[in-house]
């Protein structure tokens, strides 16, 4: 599925990601956790192909390399990244902009477009789950949406996708319990033999209702230790054992 | 000899000269063609209009020689009567439901004049004296407020200059919808184009000013408006086409109470120079005005704006405000933007904004980091720069029109 090996990213002369591997299986669910300004958002973004990066190294989905292909392309191919900090768009009607990006992708798998209609039952039966009101959809994408309303919109648009490959960055980051328990649910609802999750976090509390295959420790900008689940729970005891942001920059 | 006089020379019928120039030929000696050292023309490439009527042959006499489908495509019908005139003439034949309203053609450029008023440049006392006639339109209560539009279409066909006038009436206490279309041949027309709207007291009138003239036409045109008390007006101006297009909009408050919305669009790009100049003056108590316009700039061209607010002395409780807001495609792309706010009152509340800014890369990213090509999201953030405008357009048939010339301003992708 994705397959990384010696990844280096530079930006403005600095070394983020320094020789970076990684290999997650199809239906494997990765969590990556680490200080702050060790790399874990350069990585998600380098991998969905955000500019103002120098970038060396492999990364491929299936064999096919993501380092050549623009963001929509990488798109088509079953990546997904859940941002950080949901851009908001006024102007830009939630429902108008889901449908967009299903038929966008739709087309470049050779399916047939989905009607506004279809869309929006679509939409609404992901949302009840998401417990998102269907008011939303007829809002602008994420404009005035609160943290935890832009994170179930990440994982609402996660879910009508159906990406191959999810990268799922801080979307734990900012939410209160409940709001925590419903996106955590949602992620879960979406684990499949054949797709895969990488969880960039903080936190381990994520991680009790996503239980990853594998926990990797990131730090100035290459993995430094990996394990089972265990490993979060113990991350959360210990700390990570390295000076926060030593040496890299945030 | 001056440009003025010159002009003159080549655009005054034989005859009109002595028979209703009424002053306004002293006027014109007196005052000139404008500059770009006046303040409403300081972004207006006014030399270059200027030379197009120099070398612009005056209308034709003979008959045109279009049909309604021709019209439909260039302008679009969305219902309701339609006046439809050829170089600055108009025509029946191509014209529908004529005899719904109240409209006469007369050759005078006085006819159904409103408030007296001086020229309010040399390119209006030109259109005064070089103009083949006006349309008089008078809207009464009888029309029936809820009907279509009434739609008035000019039509560049010879490539000549022409001066089309358009007087509208809006009876006290009535309402009504109109739409002026600007659509040309690729012949080269030179239009220098006035519309006087004198609005009754009550009355409320929704006013679309639409632009779509070929690349290779010069668009100088002007609509004044003259509000009574209480009444409403929406007024929108788009420039869609021309290599070089001004729109002026001068809206005066006659009376109290009165409410304005005037907004729009203009959307250059090529060579394309579009220039918008608003004035309103509050010369009674208790009016509001809102200016919103949006301007998404392309490729090498240039797009301005000037939005002039006058408060007269003596007035109380004006509201005014004032939006300006710029998207450039290119680096190359040009936009002016001039909030110009003259206040002699006090009790006054005057708002003015204004912005020029790129299309946000975060936005972009998102959008394409969900499979939208780049293309596609461009667009779609276009279309959201330009929405507040588009919007509050109707009817349908005209705001798919408009939305579709904001879709197609950025046809490739650039990254």
């Amino acid at each position: 599925m994705l397959h990384v090996a010696n990844l280096k990213a530079v930006v403005d002369g600095k070394r983020i990601l320094d020789g970076l591997d990684l290999d997650i299986g199809p239906g494997e669910v990765h969590a990556i956790m680490g200080p702050n300004g060790a790399g874990k958002s350069t990585l998600s973004n380098v991998l969905a192909g955000r500019d103002g990066y120098e970038v060396t190294g492999t990364a491929t989905l299936d064999g096919v390399d993501l380092l050549t292909l623009t963001p929509e392309q990488r798109a088509a191919q079953g990546l997904f990244l859940g941002f950080q900090y949901p851009i908001e768009i006024p102007g830009v009607g939630n429902a108008y902009f889901l449908r967009t990006a299903v038929n966008a992708i739709r087309r470049e798998r050779g399916e047939d477009e989905i009607s506004a209609v279809e869309m929006l039952a679509l939409a609404k039966e992901h949302m009840a789950l998401l417990e998102m009101d269907p008011a939303f959809l007829s809002r602008s994408v994420n404009a005035g949406f609160s943290g935890g309303e832009k994170k179930r919109n990440e994982v609402l648009q996660m879910s009508l996708l159906q990406p191959k490959l999810a990268i799922l960055d801080e979307t734990d980051s900012g939410l209160d319990i409940d709001a925590l328990r419903v996106v955590a649910e949602g992620v879960q609802r979406l684990r499949h033999p054949e797709r895969s999750m990488l969880l960039i976090t903080h936190y381990p509390r994520m991680l009790e209702y996503v239980r990853p295959d594998r926990v990797h420790v990131l730090d100035r900008g290459r993995i430094v230790r990996s394990g089972d689940h265990t490993l979060a729970t113990e991350l959360e005891t210990t700390g990570y054992g390295v000076p926060a942001g030593a040496g890299a920059p945030a | 000899m001056r440009a003025s006089a010159k002009l003159l020379e080549r655009h005054l019928p034989p005859g009109r000269r002595a028979a209703e120039a009424d002053g306004v030929v002293e006027w014109l000696d007196a005052h000139g063609m404008p500059d770009n050292h006046d303040e409403a023309w300081r972004y207006t490439p006014v030399e270059a209009i200027v030379a197009a009527l120099e070398s612009a042959a005056p209308a034709p006499s003979t008959k045109p020689a279009i049909d309604r489908a021709l019209v439909d495509e260039l302008a679009g019908d969305h219902g309701g009567p339609r006046l439809v005139l050829v170089d600055g003439v108009l025509v029946p034949e191509l014209s529908d439901g004529l005899d719904a309203i109240e409209v006469t053609w007369e050759r005078s450029f006085a006819a159904g004049a409103g408030p007296a008023h001086e020229p309010a440049d040399g390119f209006d006392a030109l259109s005064r004296l070089a103009g083949a006639g006006t349309s008089v339109l008078r809207l009464s209560a009888d029309f029936s407020p809820l009907g279509p539009p009434v739609q008035v279409v000019h039509v560049g066909l010879s490539g000549a200059a022409v001066h089309p006038r358009l007087v509208v009436h809006v009876a006290p206490g009535s309402a009504h919808h109109l739409i002026e279309t600007y659509a040309s041949l690729d012949t080269g027309s030179t239009v220098n184009a006035t519309t006087e709207l004198v609005v009754g007291r009550d009355a409320t009138l929704t006013h679309h000013r639409v632009q779509v003239e070929a690349p290779s036409t010069v668009h100088v045109g002007r609509t004044h408006v003259d509000q009574a008390a209480g009444s409403t007006v929406r007024t929108s101006s788009i420039l869609l086409g021309a290599a070089i297009a001004r729109a002026a909009v001068h809206v005066r408050f006659a009376g109290p109470g009165s409410s304005l919305v005037v907004d729009g669009l203009y959307l250059p790009k090529g060579e394309q120079r579009h220039d918008t100049v608003v004035t309103v003056d509050h010369a009674a108590s208790h009016c509001t005005s809102a200016q919103r316009f949006r301007g998404v700039i392309d490729d090498v061209a240039r797009g301005s704006f000037s939005g002039h607010v006058i408060v007269r002395q003596g007035t109380v409780g004006t509201d005014a405000d004032q939006s300006n807001r710029n998207l450039l495609l290119a680096p190359t792309a040009q936009a002016d933007t001039r909030p110009w706010l003259e206040i002699f009152a006090d009790d006054v509340r005057c708002t003015h904004g204004a912005t020029v800014g790129r299309l946000d890369d975060e936005a972009l990213l998102y959008l394409r980091s969900r499979g939208i090509p780049l293309a596609e999201a461009r667009s779609m953030l276009v279309a959201a720069f330009a929405a507040e405008v588009v919007e509050a357009m109707g009817p349908v048939s005209l705001r798919e029109r408009v939305a579709t010339a904001v879709a197609a301003q950025v046809g490739e992708a650039r990254s």
